[in-house]
């Protein structure tokens, strides 16, 4: 019998080539948004520069290689330097040797286009191309370059078992960035949320609507930009693609198809994690969440979603700790 | 608007003094070709050269790399590929066809023999010596008994031409021959660059291979019932051949497995999946046969399946190629094909050995030494190029080396005279002109219910000028190999 039959050894190799790709996708968003933002109000710019780099929770390892946070060494760190496992290099190089030991599973389309972006940054040359003077094409050709990457998946990977781990890799890398997103720009927020009444610059609240989310139908939906709002946007709102809950309806949504399981059910810990998760955030206000606190309130959310990503490598990855033998 | 210029590869080529695949004289293609000719005459002065970057950039793109054995930055590059396609025609294929099938069944019988009655052994055709002091040869195969009786499921021999356009088997290669994904993308490429000459000139396809390995793998499976569970078991994205590893194992449907996916489990082989244990039927092994099982042969591998062997033992798993069938790649053993194919056929070899010289024989070895200036030697169980003396382009420092080394060990050295190696032109990079280069073939066998060769196969080019080594790993490349329909014959 040979049926629909996932390996768990490739099973943790499309998470994790699902989480890398999409890391790199958040990371130059960020990096994109910063040095637009940088054009505009050149004085903020060496405390933005130094926020990327706790979004990663890189910033130790970056002040052991370098000697000042300037834009341009930021931009080497975290697009270039391979010794920074979370730049878009290292990440895309992760990727690709995920996928390489996946081959099988992944699309020749996928493969081949996945692998041209690895060359393509990879043999950039950022001297001669005057990359610190205007990262914007390159940045945005590796957006494009993501964009068609998950066209292809979406377009032709066959809904098996396989599929629910793209997905559960994409949309737990997501969460993962939203909220520590919103931590590290958490001190934007501070003033208007304790209600010191301080004028916070639109600029830079609009930087952070794009770098985690789109800010057009913020506010079409919103209107102006208030903290509230972003709170309400980024975390609750179940529309926006990009919010916490959306990634982690999804999620959730995968696992139940791969497990079989109907919403409000669950066989394994992993289904009842993310299944508590999910309620949580879709009966969750803002109002508690001002009340608890964002950065407390924030730090719960991630321990929860680190605790779905062992349970789900308990249940999925760890295939000595299962016990159903059949043969 | 100037006229096109007329395309000067054809006339300016000069195949030399050697048996050359296309040419029959300078500027003057075989007639058979002819069809192959007019379109290479047709074609713009650059476009060849377009067609053939655009062909590297595609298998760049498409990561059909391997890595060099000990280069540091384990850098990985395309598999060099030349456009001008290698063409044999039909009555030349139907010997060399001929002659695989009836040496693959010599063959598979010695190796069945050797690990069963020894027959051959106690007939003293050849001496036990030979096969037991051969690094291919495993102890842990005695007694076993393979579905249909077939060892060597796939196997590729190293065949080339003299200078007369004679065919000689090279080296039998029957552990896990590798090359077939590029037969298979070659024809791909090429298919896009030269699309109305396939039909014109009767190339035969070979793109039914994955589908014919599959019937070959579920013809030895114990379970006969519905459609086996196949594996190709890797060694990881680490060895030089992964991509074909894993280009075969999507082609078949199979799964890719490393040996820490497998375990056994209740009697059975299993692969760990997000879905507890799934037994598997037949293993199509690209790791060394030694590492299969650590439990049966080397204890320290961590590649293989601890028990494999004794599931294999209770006929609940079938292993593609069998363990132990290397003891017949071996270069002595190999000089005693010939007498295999007497003895178990009572045939006459259809295609020859290259004249061999056992340096274990005291008056041929005292000949190799007398001759090492003329001689090709080689490591009994050398492979990919390394280990050899070329002895017409060898330094005197080299030849003394060999000497040496013969001497301390006679049965690890065998000699050949050096061929005339047939060539094939292939396009300069630098200019519209192409030059004359050495070149093998590689063609690839199935034996499951019954015995399949691939029309044509792998044809492996020395790009470098004069040079008489093909192995990717010594910077050779490849070829699309064209092989003709019979005149009228329809498929």
């Amino acid at each position: 019998m040979k049926g629909n039959i996932l390996l768990s050894r490739v099973a943790e190799s499309v998470y994790w080539m699902s989480r890398y790709v999409e890391r790199v996708e958040n990371t130059v968003r960020l990096m994109n948004v910063n040095w637009h933002l940088m054009l505009d109000l050149p004085q903020v710019l060496s405390n933005e520069w130094e926020s990327l780099l706790h979004v990663s929770g890189d910033y130790e390892l970056f002040k052991d290689a370098y000697s000042e946070v300037t834009p341009r060494n930021v931009m080497q760190f975290m697009t270039f330097d391979t010794a920074n496992p979370n730049s878009m290099l290292s990440c895309l190089t992760s990727a690709r040797e995920n996928a390489r030991s996946i081959r099988d599973v992944v699309t020749p389309e996928m493969w081949e286009q996945l692998n041209s972006l690895y060359l393509m940054v990879k043999s950039y040359d950022s001297g001669s191309n005057h990359f610190f003077e205007n990262p914007h094409e390159f940045y945005q050709e590796i957006q494009t370059g993501i964009l068609h990457y998950y066209g292809q998946m979406n377009a032709n990977i066959y809904r098996g078992q396989s599929w629910g781990f793209f997905h559960l890799g994409i949309y737990l890398e997501r969460a993962d960035k939203i909220t520590r997103i919103l931590d590290v720009r958490y001190f934007l927020l501070l003033p208007s949320l304790e209600e010191v009444g301080t004028a916070v610059d639109d600029l830079q609240w609009a930087a952070l609507l794009r770098s985690a989310s789109s800010m057009e139908p913020f506010v079409k939906k919103y209107g102006p930009v208030e903290a509230r709002a972003i709170i309400e946007y980024l975390l609750l709102d179940g529309q926006n693609p990009r919010s916490l809950r959306h990634c982690i309806q999804r999620a959730d949504s995968s696992l139940r198809e791969l497990g079989s399981v109907p919403a409000g059910m669950y066989n394994n810990d992993a289904e009842r994690r993310s299944g508590q998760l999910l309620s949580e955030l879709s009966y969750l206000t803002v109002d508690e969440i001002v009340r608890m606190g964002l950065h407390e309130c924030l730090d719960d959310l991630q321990l929860k979603m680190n605790q779905l990503h062992v349970a789900i490598r308990e249940r999925y990855f760890n295939p000595d700790a299962q016990s159903g033998v059949w043969v | 608007m100037t006229p096109p210029t007329s395309n000067p590869i054809i006339p300016s080529y000069d195949p030399e003094a050697f048996y050359d695949e296309l040419f029959s004289a300078p500027g003057i293609m075989r007639p058979e070709f002819m069809t192959l000719a007019e379109k290479l005459e047709k074609m713009q002065l650059g476009e060849l050269t377009g067609r053939q970057q655009a062909a590297e950039r595609a298998l760049m793109r498409m990561g059909i790399t391997f890595q060099v054995y000990g280069e540091a930055s384990r850098a990985e590059k395309v598999f060099p590929f030349d456009i001008i396609p290698r063409v044999i025609s039909a009555k030349d294929w139907e010997v060399v066809e001929r002659g695989l099938r009836q040496r693959i069944t010599a063959l598979n019988l010695f190796v069945q023999d050797v690990y069963g009655e020894k027959k051959i052994l106690k007939d003293k055709i050849i001496p036990d010596w030979v096969v037991y002091s051969s690094s291919g040869y495993m102890q842990g195969c005695e007694g076993l008994k393979p579905p249909l009786g077939v060892w060597c499921h796939i196997s590729g021999s190293d065949i080339v031409r003299d200078g007369k356009g004679q065919f000689f088997v090279l080296e039998d290669n029957l552990r896990c021959p590798s090359g077939v994904s590029y037969v298979l993308s070659n024809r791909q490429v090429m298919k896009r660059i030269f699309p109305e000459v396939f039909s014109k000139m009767g190339v035969r396809p070979v793109s039914d291979y994955p589908e014919m390995l599959l019937q070959t793998l579920c013809a030895v499976s114990p379970d006969s019932q519905g459609s086996p569970t196949i594996v190709v078991l890797t060694p990881g994205i680490y060895n030089s051949a992964y991509y074909e590893h894993a280009f075969l194992a999507q082609q078949i449907g199979a799964e890719l497995v490393e040996g820490r996916d497998l375990v056994v489990a209740n009697g059975y082989v299993c692969m760990k999946t997000t879905q507890g244990l799934r037994r598997v039927d037949v293993i199509y092994r690209r790791i060394n046969a030694d590492f299969l099982d650590p439990e049966m042969f080397r204890p320290d591998s961590v590649l293989g399946v601890a028990g494999l062997m004794d599931v294999f033992r209770e006929g609940r798993v079938a292993i593609a190629n069998m363990p132990g069938p290397g003891v017949a790649d071996d270069k002595v053993v190999y000089a005693y094909v010939p007498d295999m194919i007497k003895y178990y056929l009572d045939e006459d070899p259809i295609l020859p050995n290259v004249p061999t010289y056992l340096c274990s024989r005291e008056e041929e070895k005292s000949h190799v030494l007398d001759h090492l200036d003329k001689l090709v030697v080689k490591e009994a169980d050398g492979a990919g190029g390394y280990g050899m003396l070329i002895g017409p382009s060898s330094t005197k420092k080299e030849q003394a080396k060999f000497k040496d080394l013969i001497l301390a060990n006679p049965r690890g050295y065998i000699a050949q005279p050096t061929l005339s190696l047939s060539r094939a032109p292939v396009l300069m990079s630098d200019a519209e002109r192409m030059e004359g280069r050495h070149l093998d073939l590689r063609p690839f066998v199935l034996y499951g219910k019954e015995i399949k060769v691939m029309p044509g196969g792998l044809t492996r080019v020395a790009m470098k000028k004069g040079s008489l080594v093909v192995n990717s790993s010594q910077g050779g490349g490849s070829k699309d190999t064209w092989v003709l329909r019979e005149q009228g014959e329809e498929s």
